[in-house]
């Protein structure tokens, strides 16, 4: 479907319409501006994603690693037991920052590595396999709040470029075309129309002579 | 009768269902046949195993003569503080009263009714009124006057087991007649303790005075662990390493480990000098060799004075980690873990 209908050659019509054309590309612009910088900001931050997201596996095996070894000293229920002592509530806090006018969240945690004496366990009374396994679990949160963090703003920053994309695309193939097509054709609709003009003085003048 | 090194490696090679019908043919057979109608798998081997342990000691403190008792006792009331530390923790924490009970092993001061008064109680502030002939009832209402904080408990705990450590030390050397015996025992053990935990505060810590977590009355005094904590120079930790008999006992657990008998005290202190240039917790393994050998230690002193208290808590320890076996084999199966990776948590 064509983005203008109903065109009137008029010089209004025509000078409103150059008008939304200059507006058009230069909107055109910017969003091809933004959509480069947003492609760059992404292709930047793709790796770093994929590094975070790696570093979560890792951390994860590297937990199931150690959660065998502490079930086999341990036992479950000195695990439960020593899982209820901690003490610490692991916290998470959401705030916003705009990135190329773009409305993210910023993930952190809180609480999420502690000091050995402040787990809530005793030193004397427990293994050492049990500090491990606590250490890679603090680890294994601190990851998942980062890559979280890391991938909702791709996330974000990836949707924003759809949007922009598809205005952008539309700008290029379907506004400013349409628009450059109605100037061309009210501009030779109105060219007509003098020569029409002409033409008639033309003919009323050779009448008179 | 306790489980032969090569029975284990015959179990390390069964599966769940067989290492069930093997235990329940042994000394285990009253528990698993109790507990085989409600529980299956990893769950019911350790839960029967947790209560024969507990079955075992309390049989072995009851037929004890008269002086011997009075020292297995004081030797096996560090269970008391894991137990009421495990109220203590259950109750603040709302764990149910059956998991509560399931965890403890009644072999000290406290047996099975003591304890079951305790988990009675709904409040913990209750708890030290009823633990008024207790040793360490003191330290208990002390701390459980004060309104709940974090980190409340695990000082508490450390000051529990501080003042066990402390009471067992002087009532061996002055209260209880032959006691003297076990005093090389309890130091060695102090000693391996306060090394493990010194290697785990600096891994997990920043703390600089790290007085309030050296058990005292070891071979090596608390300026010692003072003077090692803060000790940055390869050198420097090697010639204070070497100056102790734990670095002889280390050797031999990371020679054990890597099944290399050429290995020296040299190589030994250099490994645990990476470990701890690091700030890394020893490894597990290293410290299950390290048992392993305090083990034997107390095997061999037990032989030498076989009419002492010795022998009762040697096979009360091996009991201990006998259990520690089967319950390591049965969760290693439950992981499907490789034997031979199951075999380096053994202690045998």
């Amino acid at each position: 479907m064509p983005y203008i209908r109903d065109i009137r050659p008029t010089k209004s019509e025509l000078i409103s319409l150059k008008n939304r054309l200059r507006i058009a590309k230069r909107a055109y612009n910017i969003l091809e501006m933004k959509r480069e910088g947003l492609i760059i900001e992404i292709t930047r931050r793709t790796p770093e994603v994929k590094k975070e997201y790696d570093l979560l596996l890792i951390t994860y095996r590297r937990v199931m690693h150690l959660l065998a070894p502490a079930y086999m000293i341990e036992g479950m229920l000195n695990l439960t037991i020593a899982a209820y002592s901690v003490e610490s509530r692991t916290g998470i806090e959401i705030t916003q920052s705009n990135l190329f006018g773009v409305r993210v969240p910023v993930i952190s945690g809180t609480n999420v590595r502690t000091d050995l004496t402040e787990r809530g366990y005793g030193l004397l009374g427990t293994s050492v396999i049990i500090d491990d396994l606590a250490d890679a679990y603090e680890q294994l949160v601190e990851a998942i709040i980062s890559y979280s963090g890391s991938l909702v703003i791709l996330n974000r920053l990836l949707i924003e470029l759809n949007r922009i994309t598809r205005r952008v695309k539309a700008l290029e193939n379907n506004v400013i075309p349409s628009i450059s097509d109605a100037i061309a054709f009210i501009t030779s609709a109105r060219e007509e129309l003098e020569r029409e003009e002409q033409s008639r003085l033309f003919h009323i003048k050779k009448k008179r002579n | 009768m306790l489980i032969s090194p090569d029975q284990y490696i015959r179990l390390l090679n069964m599966d769940l269902v067989q290492i069930i019908r093997f235990i329940g043919e042994t000394t285990y057979k009253e528990e698993i046949n109790e507990l085989s109608g409600r529980l299956s798998g990893p769950l019911l081997i350790e839960t029967a195993l947790t209560r024969n342990l507990a079955s075992t000691y309390q049989e072995i403190l009851d037929i004890a003569p008269g002086g011997l008792k009075e020292i297995a006792s004081l030797y096996f009331s560090r269970y008391d503080i894991e137990n009421i530390m495990l109220i203590i923790r259950g109750k603040q924490f709302h764990i149910s009263d059956d998991k509560i009970r399931e965890v403890l092993i009644p072999a000290g001061f406290l047996n099975t009714e003591r304890l079951e008064n305790l988990i009675k109680h709904q409040k913990i502030q209750d708890i030290p009124g009823a633990l008024k002939k207790w040793d360490y009832s003191h330290i208990l209402s002390g701390y459980i006057r004060k309104e709940y904080e974090k980190g409340l408990f695990a000082r508490l705990e450390n000051d529990l087991y501080r003042a066990y450590y402390k009471n067992l030390l002087l009532e061996v050397r002055y209260g209880i007649r032959s006691g003297q015996i076990l005093i090389p025992q309890l130091r060695f053990e102090i000693d391996i303790t306060n090394i493990r935990n010194m290697f785990r505060l600096r891994a997990g810590s920043r703390i600089e005075d790290i007085k309030s977590y050296i058990i005292p009355g070891g071979n090596l005094d608390h300026e010692y662990f003072q003077r090692l904590y803060h000790i940055n120079e390869r050198e420097q930790f090697r010639a204070e390493i070497e100056r102790t008999h734990i670095l002889e006992y280390m050797t031999r657990a990371i020679r054990d480990l890597r099944c290399d008998p050429s290995l020296c005290e040299g190589d030994a202190a250099d490994i645990i000098w990476r470990r701890w240039e690091e700030r890394k917790t020893p490894l597990y393994t290293v410290m299950l060799a390290v048992n392993k050998a305090r083990l034997h230690h107390l095997d061999g002193l037990s032989l030498r004075n076989p009419f002492s208290v010795l022998p009762i808590i040697s096979f009360l320890e091996h009991k201990s980690h006998e259990v520690a076996n089967l319950r390591s084999i049965a969760r290693g199966k439950q992981f499907n873990i490789r034997p031979d990776f199951i075999r380096q948590h053994l202690v045998l």
